[in-house]
């Protein structure tokens, strides 16, 4: 609350007549330091014209202005009842005035000068009140701002999570897309099994019915198991060499079709040797028709062979894909590197299909870590192999064992990687790829999900290019404190 | 150019030559000439250094050049003539001696080509001039000075006439009978009738193959026998896939085509060109018979060896099946145009079978269907294109020689080099007929009947009927022995296109043709001694 | 007349027996060649076919070890004397590029995804056969009890009929 000018003016004069104040004029100049925070100050001092600034040293000692004093209102007024170091530091805001008395006469004069209370008494009382109605109106504020300040914390929190929701699906999303390959691979690793399968079973039918139209009497009964046997036993043939053994038949017995000499080329040469004497040498309607049965027969056993071979097939990419997705995320568990690497071989096999794929893994690789995430490692640095390397090129798998870490080596005949780019391509977001194939859009997540895994494990992700063109990818990771006791997965 | 071709240039050029340089007594020149041609053809048309109907063409553009009153050789050459001066006294002339000939004739060139014999008498032979008395000598004529010129005997004919082979009366019943047939395909009448033959028999397999030759029979009958086992070849295929490959019955199925259609095309004289050259060569020969009748005489031949291959053919190939599935496709169209063939077909062929009745020939009947088809739309350019006229040529050729065989007495001259009357006239004929059989399993029928027709018109002309030999039976017998000779894959394009399938081997053919054949030789010769004289003249 | 081969591609053995052994039914007329890599397959047409025939079908896995089919069938493309045969791809795994490469530059007729429905991989190759037969050979007659009967009557029908020698 600022004083009247005039009445202002009234109280310096008065106060400027009389001598027992030893008061005196004192201007000020903007900028000019009236009062050091720390430093003792015996001085008082009522502002007779201009502004000045309070400003407080925080605990880092950074000035913060905490007030003005302008006419009418004293300064020191705090040094009033002790000696203490300046509470603040004044600073002029402007040029002005004021009016200054020695700090212990200006106490002398109010308790023992009548009069002296009377005139000064109402301005400090204003100064003071006014500072407390100051103080009060802060306080508000603080509670406000605490409560302004609440709420955008609060808001920031939401925010946060969205981001780290945001995250998570893009990094679900990179997941899906691996997924998606995924699905893709096993589909076609398990579309040839299952279509000979099929045919198999589709073809055996009606071969043991057309069998079993005519009876077989007690001694050809020996020779058609013989030839069943053979049936299961054979494996199939190269078909360069079956082409071979089908043109020599085909001279020898011209007059047979030729999906019967396709199937006779199956045989094995010695078994069909004897077979084909004893048909040859006596060559009865009755051993014809023999032969023709053994033949028969020969072919339901192949065909039982390939449902067996394609069922296998079928049961080993369930074991990789049983293997491969242990969804036991939250626990730790000892694994043996080197059965992910495979599983994950199997089953993105068909992207392989292109490439030589050289696997060098002579010793266990046991770390504990959670299986799934690492499969995604292996995954994506694989994935990555092969988008380096386009139409053809060799991937080198290879792992080894260390004290206390064991690594494992992804390497490519691509181009490499650029030296400069060789630390940014672990960033999220960095991707050189262009998607061309909507199932393999790249969001850029891959390594960088990939070195995140493997930190998380413990481990590091580092590259380098190969000389000789290429690039490998290096995951090193501690090992398991005890030896594996588990059995592979 | 293989070598049976060269060796056919080199004969036929040999054989043409030949007459230039050998004389044969008792032959005119223009015999000689013609028997030149004679040999070039058959060395041509036996050996095809090139094809048969550029050898017919030939045949006739040599008749023309050579044997026609304006070819080049009868043009330029005349016979040298003068003309007689007057003697003093009024119907006397003088002329060179030796126009005057031993029996006191001279000749005197016609304005028109040949010569004509005028009786005179003679007064005085003065050196190289005789004066004579005459009344039918002139200034104005001239009279030949050799009277026993080359040129002198022959009257040449006008080359139109050689050309006219091309259009003749039979070729245009053959043309008929094409057009109808192309027609007929078209429109998919041969499969609906197909198909209406066949549907009643059900699926016994053995009733199957008697329809199918049935029903090639009388198709090839109207059709060419070539294009009617083309079409049934796609019928019965498709019907033997569902057959094991080693059921004997796909081997029947596809052999009764072409014996059906071979066998079927002697049923009336559009069923294949050899009938027609016979015709032709009966109708030059004063001894042509209706279309109706032709009919009559094949008819129980075609039906009785029709049943003997039907026997034979299931009994070489006995059906392993019980039942055979037939889907045949084809509906009789009902279109206009369709219907404006059935109508056009079935006028036609009432005309020809009442020929007897109403007269007109069935040669003029022919030409019907090539006048009504094209002009209501039925056919229509790309028919008339698709027409055989390489064998209309070929057999135009054939009915050329035969009439310069005829015309410049080298028919009477080759027979009489033979005495016939040793021999019956039944076996003559029997030696003709199995003569056709024989080199007809080698040769293309039509070419075996051309070059038998004219001996065996020349050998009637000789032997007579004394003799007990009739040429209608005899040409009957020649043309319908030709079609029986079905023993190869070469022998006939049916034959051909069976094998072409891949579902029969040679020796199923050889064996299933040879029996047939033998078999209808026999029949040909049965009918020949009993059946056939009744129509003949 | 010169043999037209089925040609069958295709890696995994008994895949490939599968394919050879439903195809049977037209090796009484088209021999059934079969190779496990382009590569082989290559030397197949060069070697074997071509010498003693012509390439009538070629049924092809576009997932090989090496070069993949359609690379492989653009190249029967490129060459003349197996640009009329027909491409057929058997596949479980070609992409959107593959195929489309596969119908632009090697004229592929048809795409059969894996597993197959054999009455399906008959008639594809039957039809096929059928086209290539119409255009290519002249006389029909050996096709008619094994590929579309009706459509080779057809041709057969239209063309100028043969006439009696």
């Amino acid at each position: 609350m600022s004083i009247p000018i005039r009445s202002l003016e009234r109280v310096r004069e008065a106060l400027a007549s009389m001598p027992e104040t030893e008061s005196r004029d004192r201007p000020f100049v903007a900028g000019e330091v009236l009062l050091r925070e720390g430093e003792r100050a015996d001085r008082i001092g009522l502002v007779i014209q201009g502004e000045i600034e309070l400003y407080k040293r925080d605990a880092e000692g950074r000035e913060h202005p905490v007030g003005s004093v302008r006419p009418g209102q004293f300064l020191g007024l705090l040094l009033l009842s002790s000696g203490e170091p300046s509470f603040l530091t004044a600073r002029a805001k402007t040029d002005g005035r004021l009016l200054e008395m020695p700090r212990k006469t200006f106490l002398r004069l109010l308790y023992n000068l009548p009069g002296f209370y009377q005139m000064v008494g109402p301005l400090l009382l204003g100064n003071l009140v006014s500072r407390y109605r100051r103080v009060v109106q802060l306080h508000l504020q603080v509670a406000e701002l605490s409560r302004a300040l609440a709420a955008e914390k609060a808001q920031l929190q939401a925010a946060l999570e969205q981001l780290e929701a945001t995250r998570n699906r893009l990094i679900q999303q990179e997941k899906m897309a691996t997924l998606g390959q995924l699905v893709a691979g096993i589909a076609h690793e398990i579309n040839n099994p299952v279509a000979s399968l099929a045919r198999a079973a589709d073809a055996i039918g009606p071969a043991l019915l057309g069998l079993l139209e005519r009876p077989v009497e007690a001694r050809e009964l020996e020779v058609l198991r013989e030839g069943l046997q053979q049936g299961l036993r054979h494996q199939p043939l190269q078909t360069e060499v079956q082409r071979e053994r089908m043109d020599q038949l085909a001279v020898r017995f011209p007059d047979l079709p030729r999906p019967v000499l396709r199937t006779l080329a199956q045989v094995e040469p010695a078994v069909l040797e004897a077979f084909a004497y004893y048909v040859v040498a006596n060559p009865t309607v009755e051993r014809k028709e023999l032969a023709r049965r053994w033949v028969e027969m020969f072919e339901i056993g192949t065909l039982v062979r390939s449902m067996r071979v394609a069922a296998e097939r079928i049961g080993g990419i369930v074991r990789s894909l049983k293997g491969y997705s242990r969804q036991d995320q939250a626990e730790l568990a000892e694994v043996d590197l080197r059965d992910g690497l495979r599983d994950t071989l199997v089953l993105f096999g068909y992207l392989l299909k292109r490439f030589q794929v050289v696997v060098d893994l002579p010793v266990p690789l046991v770390v504990r870590g959670r299986p799934g995430e690492l499969n995604q490692v292996w995954t994506n640095l694989i994935l990555n192999a092969c988008e380096a390397m386009g139409e053809r090129g060799t991937l080198t798998l290879s792992g080894g064992a260390e004290p206390g870490a064991v690594w494992v080596r992804v390497q490519d005949t691509g181009p490499g990687v650029p030296p400069a780019l060789l630390e940014r391509i672990f960033e999220s977001g960095f991707s050189t790829k262009k998607p061309d194939d909507p199932a393999k859009g790249g969001l850029g997540l891959g390594l960088a999900i990939a070195r995140s895994i493997v930190e998380q494990h413990g481990g590091r992700l580092t590259v380098e290019n190969v000389p000789g063109g290429g690039a490998a990818f290096t995951v090193r990771l501690p090992a398991a404190a005890a030896a594996p006791t588990h059995p592979p997965g | 150019m293989k070598t049976r071709q060269w060796i056919g240039i080199v004969l036929g050029l040999a054989g043409f030559a030949l007459p230039w340089l050998v004389q044969f007594p008792g032959l005119s020149f223009p015999g000689h000439v013609t028997l030149g041609i004679f040999l070039l053809a058959a060395a041509f048309w036996l050996l095809e250094p090139v094809p048969i109907y550029t050898t017919s063409l030939l045949v006739i553009f040599l008749e023309v050049l050579l044997l026609s009153a304006e070819g080049p050789l009868f043009l330029y050459a005349k016979p040298p003539a003068a003309t007689p001066r007057a003697a003093a006294a009024s119907g006397e002339f003088l002329v060179p001696a030796s126009a005057v000939r031993a029996d006191d004739t001279v000749l005197v060139a016609k304005p028109s080509g040949g010569a004509e014999k005028v009786k005179v008498e003679r007064l005085e032979i003065a050196g190289a001039l005789a004066r004579v008395r005459a009344a039918g000598l002139s200034t104005n004529h001239a009279v030949l000075t050799r009277p026993d010129h080359w040129t002198v005997g022959y009257t040449p004919t006008a080359y139109r006439n050689f050309f006219a082979a091309l259009a003749d009366p039979i070729i245009i019943l053959f043309l008929g009978g094409c057009l109808l047939a192309d027609a007929s395909v078209k429109y998919g009448l041969d499969r609906a009738l197909t198909r209406l033959f066949l549907r009643p028999l059900g699926s016994n397999p053995r009733l199957i193959v008697l329809g199918l030759l049935v029903a090639t029979g009388v198709l090839s009958a109207f059709m060419s026998n070539t294009a009617t086992t083309a079409m049934m070849m796609t019928v019965v295929l498709p019907l033997i896939a569902s057959l094991d490959a080693d059921d004997p019955l796909r081997v029947a199925v596809v052999l009764a085509i072409p014996v059906g259609a071979n066998i079927g095309g002697i049923a009336t004289p559009i069923g294949t060109p050899p009938n027609a050259i016979a015709l032709a060569a009966l109708t030059k020969a004063g001894a042509g018979v209706p279309f109706v009748t032709w009919v009559i005489m094949a008819l129980p031949l075609v039906a009785a060896t029709l049943l003997i291959s039907w026997v034979v053919l299931l009994k070489l190939f006995p059906p392993r099946t019980r039942e055979l599935r037939l889907e045949l496709s084809g509906r009789f169209d009902r279109s206009a145009r369709a219907l404006g063939l059935y109508a056009v077909f079935g006028l036609t062929a009432l005309l020809w079978f009442t020929e007897n009745q109403h007269g007109i020939s069935s040669n003029i009947v022919a030409f019907l269907p090539v006048v009504a088809l094209p002009l209501f739309g039925i056919v229509g350019k790309k028919e008339i294109h698709a027409l055989p006229w390489d064998v209309f040529w070929l057999m135009a050729g054939g009915i050329s020689l035969g009439t310069a065989i005829k015309t410049t007495g080298l028919a009477e001259w080759m027979v009489a080099q033979v005495n016939w009357g040793a021999l019956g006239g039944y076996t003559i004929m029997a030696g003709l007929a199995l003569l056709s059989f024989a080199l007809a399993n080698f040769l293309s029928h039509t070419v075996t009947v051309t070059l038998l027709a004219p001996i065996a018109v020349s050998v009637g002309a000789a032997a007579g009927r004394a003799a007990g030999f009739d040429l209608t039976t005899a040409l009957v017998a020649v043309a319908v022995a030709s079609s029986y000779g079905m023993t190869l894959p070469i022998s006939t394009p049916p034959n051909a296109i069976a094998m072409g399938t891949g579902v029969l081997q040679t020796r199923h053919l050889v064996r299933a043709g040879s029996l047939i054949g033998l078999a209808g030789l026999a029949a040909v010769l049965l009918l020949a001694k009993f059946y056939w004289p009744l129509f003949g003249r | 007349m010169s043999p037209i081969y089925i040609l069958c591609v295709e890696d995994e053995p008994e895949v490939l027996a599968a394919v050879v052994r439903d195809l049977a039914p037209f090796e009484v007329r088209f021999p059934i060649e079969s190779a496990a890599t382009a590569a082989e397959a290559r030397r197949v047409v060069h070697e074997v076919i071509l010498p003693r025939g012509k390439l009538g079908v070629v049924v092809c896995d576009h997932l090989l070890p090496g070069e993949d089919g359609v690379s492989f069938l653009v190249a029967l493309q490129r060459d003349p004397r197996t640009a009329p045969a027909r491409k057929i791809l058997l596949t479980a795994q070609a992409g959107l590029a593959a195929t489309v490469q596969a119908l632009n530059q090697a004229q592929l007729k048809h795409y059969l995804a894996k597993p197959w429905d054999p009455e399906e991989l008959r008639a594809v190759v039957r039809r096929q056969l059928t086209d290539f037969v119409l255009e290519q050979e002249t006389d029909l007659y050996p096709y008619l009890t094994v590929l579309e009967a009706d459509r080779l009557t057809e041709k057969i029908r239209q063309q100028p009929l043969p006439a009696d020698r």
